[in-house]
């Protein structure tokens, strides 16, 4: 570090690669980590050294600290975020959401976010540790306007504004004096300490890495989009979506160092659970009015989602052909709308999000989660999953396709779990490969204390060289097949790279029969886990407890829906139940036989 | 791996609060036979430590399957846990990116020595806590590949390397680090040595470069060698340096000190060595009997029991009886311990030997003795030695040692024995 001795000179040491010179009283070049002397020779009056030699090692602070000012201009946390949010929205436009989305939606919910939490857009905006509480001088009319439209929530109207590195927060915060920066903390941002003490986090409500994805989340579920915050955050882990090492997007005059980077470290992607959350707690703080309500035609509506779920999952009626009238019933699709509908959850009411709604508090909607606990309550309606009568079933069906009667087969459970289990293995073994070949940190280091930047930037260097040297000795990386942005994990089918044979026209009619004019199942019981009333819903913790004693199919068959969503079986499980409690609580209501429940 | 995989258990909590997606859907089924898992399973771990655990799982199973290619792309993966900033694990890998980078490089087939070489320099110098054992793995390295000089040199500037306050395992680290030193300065004497006889015949050891090897290694290996521990090649080079230059006071001191010391721990080779030592200079039987009694109770299955045998049976006061009757008896315990693992049961020394004791004791009509011994050890005997199972054995191994036993056992089970029966039809066969 000192810079006036070494002249700046940072070839790293062959020896340790550390930049971490230092002159001894000889004006030799030694590294202070090694002590590996090198040939290089201090090249001064002999006058200076003598003055000079002393002390080799003393700091000079007045260059350094020049030299900071010189990286970067004072920015706030804020500004970060919001570079961070224009980032994942262009990535979210590039992957082929609407383009009201960015500039009409998360702007606007941004800017509401932004003003509602008083951090910007308000007369007298909050104070973050270094700012100080002036009044704002320069709420722009402009921006006023803009809160105006936002508190009546016409978002289709408001004018439409970039986004860009010219940024100017509305409440621009003035800095106190440039001391006090220097010998209290150390970071590039104005307002950091504000931002890491936690008291302040909670009670304003600020922003935090997975509340960036809240923001998306809930954005794009304004706008219906057909992403869900499975696919949002499978994005996000397959990097189609910035957030990992994100301060590598960050514009040259923001230098992201000491505190700040803790702030805008990753190292996990926010679990499903987690963003939900936070997806609620914003809607909450920004007080959003009731979500555009969704429509049977809405993609992100269970009934449309689950088809995609079915295709996924290679079942049959997953394929949108034309069925003709008669043949609806004996598709798997047509029983997962009808325990839809009389389980009263497709109701505009329930579908709807709205942080309002104490019912959603309580269990808050997911659509993807919901559509496939649909299809796995189909499942056992059809099929029973009792690891008993669905093999049975499955013979049936194995007979008849060995019997060659003409049309398409029957849908074999017992062929179809063969098939599936395989691509499902081999999906989970690539799952797990990606994981572990997953890069979290960045190639530009982040320094989190000033006494370790030179430890950190020494630690880097050394990775680098040696990710180089055992790079050369790996072998091929892996298969970059899948790094192309799909909603699908598998494809079943014909071609090359299928999983396997497609059942999606398979028929069900071996698990039917015909009872007054009226298809019903041939299955004649239903088995559930203890559904507790509403209100003293079992903890999901429990399901570890519970899950020795359901039945291997159905664990199975959770295993493969949570998967392919990226959360715990638990939480499927979980959602399950959820559908089952509807369902039962509204035929209680009806009074109406369709299946006899078995206890 | 043990030790790292006992440090690693103690990985320090990590700091991210954030949640980790899919949480604990990596379930491991505990198992008593497997060591502990490197990093514990924990339901709040980042996406980082899991990619870490994943990635460590990903090297070992590579390495097992001497997949070395793969095994070298996850460690390149695995590098970015050096800049881990938990304080637990900034410990840790270092050392497992050292220990499995080498041993990858060292089986890959595409690796150069430059490679290996620079990955040491590299994990050396990456944090002070593990300098000294690297180094001396480097000079082992070294080592093995004949450069000696070099290793040398890398011991020496370990050796003056200091940071800090030393812990007890750096200190134990710097004693190895020493005592290697010296050792290598031993061979550069031992090489010396046979390049000096080579060059005249006379060699006097008046070489004044030899000597000052002999010094410079005498000084670092006499110091280590006092402190209790196992030192045992190098307690050898030392003597044989001092044997050399003619000190064999001083040589019988080291080893006497080497194998009597109670602070050091029972060390069978010590008593070897002296034994040994004295042998070549021709000390008195009393004395190596003394060091060979020793030797019996702690190894009583060691090839000089024979010679302590032999040395019982012929001892040269023949003026005191019950002296003599005591040694022999002491011999027939000490063959038939030896007798009794199973190493020795079908060699037809041993069986000699115990042989000539037996005659030795009807010589001098000391049945009873024989008696006593037997009725001891008749239930191991005869289930050990004596069955027919054991005679057609011996037959298909060795004649001799059938005859030898058929001698033998009816002075111990008895002219009716078993043993006797089926040998007899064997050899009548024969």
């Amino acid at each position: 570090m000192d810079d006036e001795l070494t002249a700046g000179y940072s070839v790293p040491c062959e020896r340790c690669s550390a930049v971490n010179w230092g002159v001894s009283d000889t004006g030799q070049f030694y590294c202070k980590s090694c002590h590996n002397i090198i040939e290089r020779v201090r090249d001064v009056e002999e006058t200076e050294v003598l003055s000079t030699s002393s002390r080799v090692t003393t700091l000079s602070r007045k260059s350094f600290k020049k030299n900071e000012k010189v990286l970067g201009k004072e920015w706030m946390i804020i500004e970060g975020f919001q570079f961070v949010l224009m980032h994942q929205a262009d990535a979210l436009l590039v992957l082929g959401v609407c383009p009201q989305f960015k500039n009409d939606v998360l702007c606007h919910f941004w800017r509401r976010y932004l003003q509602k939490t008083k951090q910007a857009y308000t007369e007298n905006p909050i104070s973050l540790g270094r700012i100080s509480a002036e009044p704002c001088q320069n709420v722009d009319s402009d921006s006023a306007v803009e809160s105006e439209a936002l508190s009546d929530v016409s978002l289709h109207s408001g004018p439409s504004v970039s986004q860009g590195s010219d940024l100017s927060l509305g409440a621009s915060a003035g800095h106190s004096s440039d001391d006090e920066a220097s010998t209290s903390l150390w970071c590039g941002s104005a307002d950091a300490t504000g931002y890491l003490n936690r008291r302040n986090q909670r009670s304003h409500h600020l922003m935090s890495m997975p509340r960036t994805l809240a923001l998306c989340h809930l954005a794009l579920l304004w706008v219906r989009e057909a992403v869900t915050l499975a696919d949002l955050l499978r994005f996000v882990s397959e990097k189609h979506i910035p957030y990992l090492n994100i301060h590598e997007v960050f514009p040259e005059e923001i230098k992201l160092f000491g505190k700040d980077a803790s702030i805008f470290r990753v190292e996990s992607i926010p679990s499903y659970q987690r963003v939900q959350k936070e997806a609620q707690l914003l809607a909450r703080v920004m007080e959003l009015p009731a979500f555009p309500s969704i429509s049977a035609q809405c993609l992100l509506h269970p009934g449309l989602l689950s088809l995609r779920y079915l295709t996924e999952a290679n079942l049959p009626g997953g394929y949108p052909g034309d069925p003709s009238p008669l043949d609806v019933s004996y598709e798997l699709h047509h029983w997962v709308c009808e325990v839809m509908h009389r389980s009263g959850l497709a109701k505009v009411g329930a579908l709807t999000f709205d942080h309002a709604s104490t019912a959603q508090r309580k269990s808050p909607i997911s659509y993807e989660l919901l559509a496939c606990a649909l299809i796995i309550v189909s499942m056992k309606l059809l099929f029973r999953l009792n690891d008993n009568k669905e093999w049975k079933l499955s013979e049936k069906a194995d007979h008849h396709n060995f019997a060659d009667i003409p049309g398409s087969g029957l849908f074999s459970l017992a062929w179809w779990y063969e098939t599936v289990l395989k691509a499902f293995e081999k999906a989970k073994k690539r799952e797990e490969q990606q994981t572990a070949s997953q890069m979290w940190k960045s190639s530009k280091a982040m320094v989190f204390r000033k006494k370790d930047k030179t430890v950190n930037l020494k630690r880097r260097r050394v990775v680098e060289h040696l990710q180089k040297s055992f790079q050369k000795l790996s072998g091929p990386s892996p298969d970059t097949l899948h790094s192309k942005p799909s909603s699908f994990i598998f494809r079943w089918g014909e071609g090359e790279d299928s999983d396997g044979p497609s059942f999606h026209q398979t028929k069900l009619h071996h698990v039917m029969k015909k009872e007054r004019e009226a298809h019903t199942t041939a299955n004649e019981k239903y088995w559930h886990p203890f559904l507790a009333s509403r209100g003293k819903k079992p903890c999901k913790s429990h399901y570890a407890e519970v899950e020795p004693t359901l039945p291997r199919m159905y664990v199975w068959l959770l295993e493969l829906f949570s998967f392919l969503l990226r959360v715990t079986p638990a939480c499927m499980h979980q959602e399950v139940l959820r559908v089952e409690q509807q369902f039962m609580k509204c035929r209680r209501f009806k009074r109406k036989k369709k299946t006899t429940v078995e206890k | 791996m043990d030790d790292i995989e006992a440090e690693l258990n103690v990985a320090g909590a990590d700091e991210s609060d954030d949640d980790t997606w899919g949480r604990g859907t990596v379930k491991l089924t505990p198992s008593l036979l497997l060591p502990p898992a490197v990093f514990p399973e924990r339901s709040n771990m980042s996406g980082f430590h899991k990619t870490i655990k994943l990635c460590l799982l990903a090297i070992k199973d590579a390495m097992l399957h001497h997949r070395w290619e793969d095994a070298a792309k996850y460690i390149s993966y695995y590098t970015q846990a050096l800049e881990d900033t938990s304080t637990g694990n900034q410990l840790m890998s270092p050392e497992i990116m050292w220990r499995l980078g080498c041993e990858i490089l060292h089986h890959h087939p595409n690796s150069k020595p430059e490679d290996i070489i620079d990955l040491y320099e590299r994990m050396k110098n990456f944090g002070v806590k593990n300098f000294a054992k690297i180094s001396l793995d480097h000079a082992f390295h070294l080592l093995k590949n004949g450069q000696l000089e070099e290793a040398k040199r890398q011991l020496s500037v370990a050796e003056s390397w200091r940071y800090g306050k030393q812990s007890a395992a750096q200190s134990q680290d710097l004693t190895l680090i020493r005592v290697y030193r010296g050792f290598l300065d031993y061979i550069t004497w031992n090489h010396r040595r046979s390049l000096g006889e080579e060059a005249d015949h006379n060699g006097d050891g008046s070489n004044p470069e030899m000597h000052s090897y002999f010094r410079q290694a005498s000084v670092t290996l006499q110091e280590v060698i006092r402190s209790p521990g196992i030192w045992d090649s190098f307690v050898l080079a030392y003597v044989e340096m001092l044997e050399f230059y003619n000190d064999k006071e001083g040589a019988e001191k080291v080893l006497k000190d080497y194998a009597y010391d109670k602070a050091f721990p029972a060390n069978p080779n010590a008593h070897v060595y002296l034994y040994e030592f004295l042998r070549r200079n021709n000390a008195p039987k009393r004395k190596l009997m003394e060091v060979l009694e020793i030797l019996q109770a702690l190894v009583p299955s060691h090839k000089l029991m024979l010679q302590y045998c032999f040395f019982l049976l012929n001892s040269d006061n023949d003026d005191d009886d019950d002296d003599d009757d005591y040694k022999i008896q002491r011999a027939l315990q000490v063959i038939m311990d030896l007798l009794e693992y199973i190493s020795w049961k079908q060699n037809p020394y041993a069986w000699k030997c115990l042989w000539d004791v037996i005659v030795s004791l009807l010589k001098r009509c000391r049945g009873d003795v024989l008696a006593q011994e037997w009725h001891k050890r008749k239930e191991l005997w005869m289930p050990l030695h004596f069955r027919t199972y054991h005679a057609r054995q011996d037959a298909r191994v060795d004649q001799d040692l059938l005859m030898l036993k058929i001698l033998v056992v009816p002075n111990l089970a008895g002219k009716d024995a078993e043993y006797r029966r089926a040998a007899k039809l064997l050899t009548d066969n024969a």
